[in-house]
């Protein structure tokens, strides 16, 4: 089977056996995977090849994940990064974040939920890479970024999918059900987070504004209006 | 009483007795040359009257006593029964020791003197008896000086010395204390210092001084010492960061291989078995994880807690995390009101408490139940409650729960998973944030986790 038009993915991971185990699980999914085994060895195969995806492991010898991470973004390399690592707090996930790491997983991570965020990244680089507008709101979906009229909103990863979500398919009423599913992987209606979460993406993107962009569709879903 | 004022107290003790002793000494000194010098000069007076009298007739004697420049002289007569006094200078003075006088007339040998005291209306003498000639009736010559003078003396330097005494003690007082403060400065300073350092910074050192006294060495000592526990501290540290590295990455190698081989359904004829397995692991992973927050929150200071984090998303997000499980066991997990709230702090280390108490909820709430979150905020408070209605706990059993390895009721913990560490990792975590924490619970109705933040704007 030839590796053509399946998305290559580079795991940069010091520990062989987890290495060979994320090689072949990653092959299941029908992804093609390289390995390498040190930071040096790592920012060489990426700066050499062209890759859809690396998973980089923090702590590697001779140059670790971080200083990968920003070689790489330094040479301008704006492949996807999901950052690999054992310790889990906030400093760390900042500086991954602050090097240029899209995402970020703790170990021991599922599977699932490996292979969730690396499908996640893959379609957020794909294709949809220039910014969305709609209104006086603007939408970076590689930095993740958004802005109103110019000032910038901070959201959360899950308002960001939520709003890139509306945005995305503007005019269109989206159901409660495939917003969960689409956002969560739930498949339920019974809970009334979504509720929680259009209430907070309403204020922080509409309070203030006399143009209101989120509109409920009473017992339908919610839609973004730009009538 | 601070080592200052310990110092200089016994400081001006000493130098005050020091003081007193050498004044007496100087005084008893004083005493003793003086009364010499005294009998000294008498002796040598009354060998020049014994000459004068000796080379001039007796009826010249009242002349010579009279011009003989010494206080008292008297001559005496001693007969076989009688003694009187011949003259005396000055005129009619009462004599000055008659019974001494008649001793000598008998023992005495002429040329030889009696140097002796004599008390006489209260004031002391030095008397000096001589033999004027042996045949009888025998001449006795008494020549006296009285000691008056050298007691005037040495009064008059006892008054200076009680004089000099509390200027004395003002002064050593004064001088003590500016001493003492002065060399007692870099003391201050290893204080001042011991009170900056804390866990978190070790690295501050007492600045070198040159000395070689007892300060320099103190310091050199304190900062030897700090060398030394900032280097095991570090160790410490670097430990817990070395175990989680090492613990975890065989953890997730064994994990991710559990998972794949059911995710691949490659042994379906032991697919319970692995499934089995792979729930131990995820316990173990959950206990090392539970370890490595502890040993982190044992070193970590509230001063590193500046992050702001809003809180609401985090409540959200464990709310999502818990979903699949209270599905699973059939409990229903509501969030009834979340208002957006910001507080300072760790949002892994909330998150992570807040989990604990919700996963607490879930387990111990029988299928059917219900939990419900909710984060309320109220002027600068945020109050998060999480209650369930689940098995609840007594008065005695909610004294406890916080407690280290605390597990509840054997009879229906024996079914639930876990260390009795997840409380005890939220309560500090939440102390740590500056968060009271307050359960309410009701055996076979429920309980209620109430936590009030300090919210930030």
């Amino acid at each position: 089977m030839s590796g053509f038009g399946r998305e290559r993915i580079l795991v940069v991971e010091d520990d062989q056996y987890i290495a060979d185990l994320l090689k072949q699980i990653l092959e299941k999914e029908g992804y093609v995977a390289r390995t390498a085994s040190n930071g040096a060895e790592g920012l060489f195969m990426a700066s050499s090849n062209s890759f859809d995806l690396i998973v980089l492991d923090v702590m590697l010898p001779e140059l670790d994940g971080f200083s990968v991470c920003s070689a790489l973004r330094d040479k301008g390399i704006n492949v996807p990064v999901l950052m690999l690592t054992v310790k889990d707090s906030v400093d760390d996930k900042v500086e991954g974040l602050s090097r240029g790491a899209d995402d970020y997983l703790t170990k021991p991570f599922s599977i699932e939920e490996l292979l969730a965020r690396v499908k996640a990244l893959l379609r957020r680089f794909k294709g949809y890479k220039s910014v969305l507008k709609v209104a006086d709101l603007e939408l970076d979906p590689v930095s993740r970024r958004v802005r109103r009229a110019g000032v910038e909103i901070e959201l959360s990863p899950k308002e960001f999918d939520i709003l890139e979500l509306l945005v995305r398919s503007m005019g269109k009423v989206i159901g409660e059900r495939a917003i969960l599913k689409e956002v969560w992987g739930l498949d339920c209606t019974k809970s009334n987070i979504l509720k929680v979460y259009m209430h907070h993406l309403r204020q922080k993107v509409d309070r203030g504004f006399d143009k209101k962009l989120i509109r409920t569709v009473r017992g339908v879903g919610y839609m973004i209006d730009v009538s | 009483m601070s080592l200052r004022r310990k110092i200089a107290l016994w400081y001006v003790s000493t130098l005050v007795v020091l003081f007193l002793v050498f004044s007496l000494s100087l005084c008893l000194l004083l005493k003793k040359t003086e009364e010499r010098s005294l009998e000294l000069e008498l002796f040598a007076k009354a060998e020049e009257l014994e000459d004068a009298l000796e080379q001039a007739p007796a009826d010249a004697w009242p002349g010579i006593l009279k011009d003989f420049p010494v206080q008292v002289a008297q001559i005496y007569e001693v007969s076989a029964d009688e003694i009187k006094v011949l003259l005396s200078k000055p005129q009619g003075y009462p004599p000055l020791g008659l019974k001494e006088a008649e001793r000598w007339a008998k023992r005495g040998i002429k040329g030889e003197y009696l140097l002796l005291s004599e008390s006489l209306d209260g004031e002391v003498y030095d008397v000096v008896f001589m033999k004027l000639s042996e045949e009888t009736p025998v001449k006795i010559v008494a020549v006296a000086s009285s000691l008056e003078g050298v007691t005037k003396t040495v009064r008059h330097l006892v008054l200076i010395v009680l004089m000099v005494m509390p200027l004395l003690v003002v002064l050593a007082f004064l001088t003590s204390n500016i001493l003492v403060k002065v060399s007692l400065t870099p003391v201050r300073r290893v204080i001042e210092t011991a009170k900056a350092i804390s866990v978190e910074d070790l690295s501050k050192r007492i600045p070198e001084v040159e000395t070689k006294d007892e300060i320099g060495e103190l310091v050199r000592t304190f900062n030897s010492m700090m060398e030394k526990l900032e280097e095991s501290v570090n160790a410490i540290k670097r430990f817990s960061s070395d175990a989680a590295h090492e613990l975890k990455t065989p953890l997730t190698a064994l994990k991710s291989h559990l998972e794949f081989l059911l995710r691949e359904n490659r042994c379906s004829d032991c697919e319970m078995e692995l499934r089995q397995v792979l729930a131990r692991v995820d316990r173990l992973i959950h206990i090392v994880n539970s370890l490595l927050v502890l040993a982190k929150l044992d070193s970590m200071d509230v001063r590193n807690l500046k992050n702001r984090v809003a809180l609401d998303v985090v409540v959200l997000e464990v709310f999502e995390r818990f979903q699949q499980q209270a599905q699973k066991r059939a409990i229903k997990l509501l969030i009834d009101r979340v208002d957006p709230v910001e507080v300072i702090g760790d949002a892994v280390l909330l998150s992570q408490a807040i989990s604990n108490i919700v996963d607490n909820a879930v387990k111990f709430t029988p299928s059917g139940g219900e939990v419900r979150i909710s984060l309320v905020k109220d002027g600068d408070k945020a109050r998060l409650s999480i209650s369930d209605t689940g098995v609840g706990m007594s008065q005695e059993e909610l004294g406890k729960i916080f407690s280290y390895l605390y597990r509840g009721d054997p009879s229906r913990s024996e079914r639930v998973p876990g260390i009795g560490l997840g409380l005890t990792i939220a309560k500090r975590i939440f102390e740590l944030h500056d968060a009271s924490v307050k359960v309410e619970s009701d055996p076979g109705r429920g309980t209620s986790f109430h936590i009030t933040f300090i919210t930030q704007d």
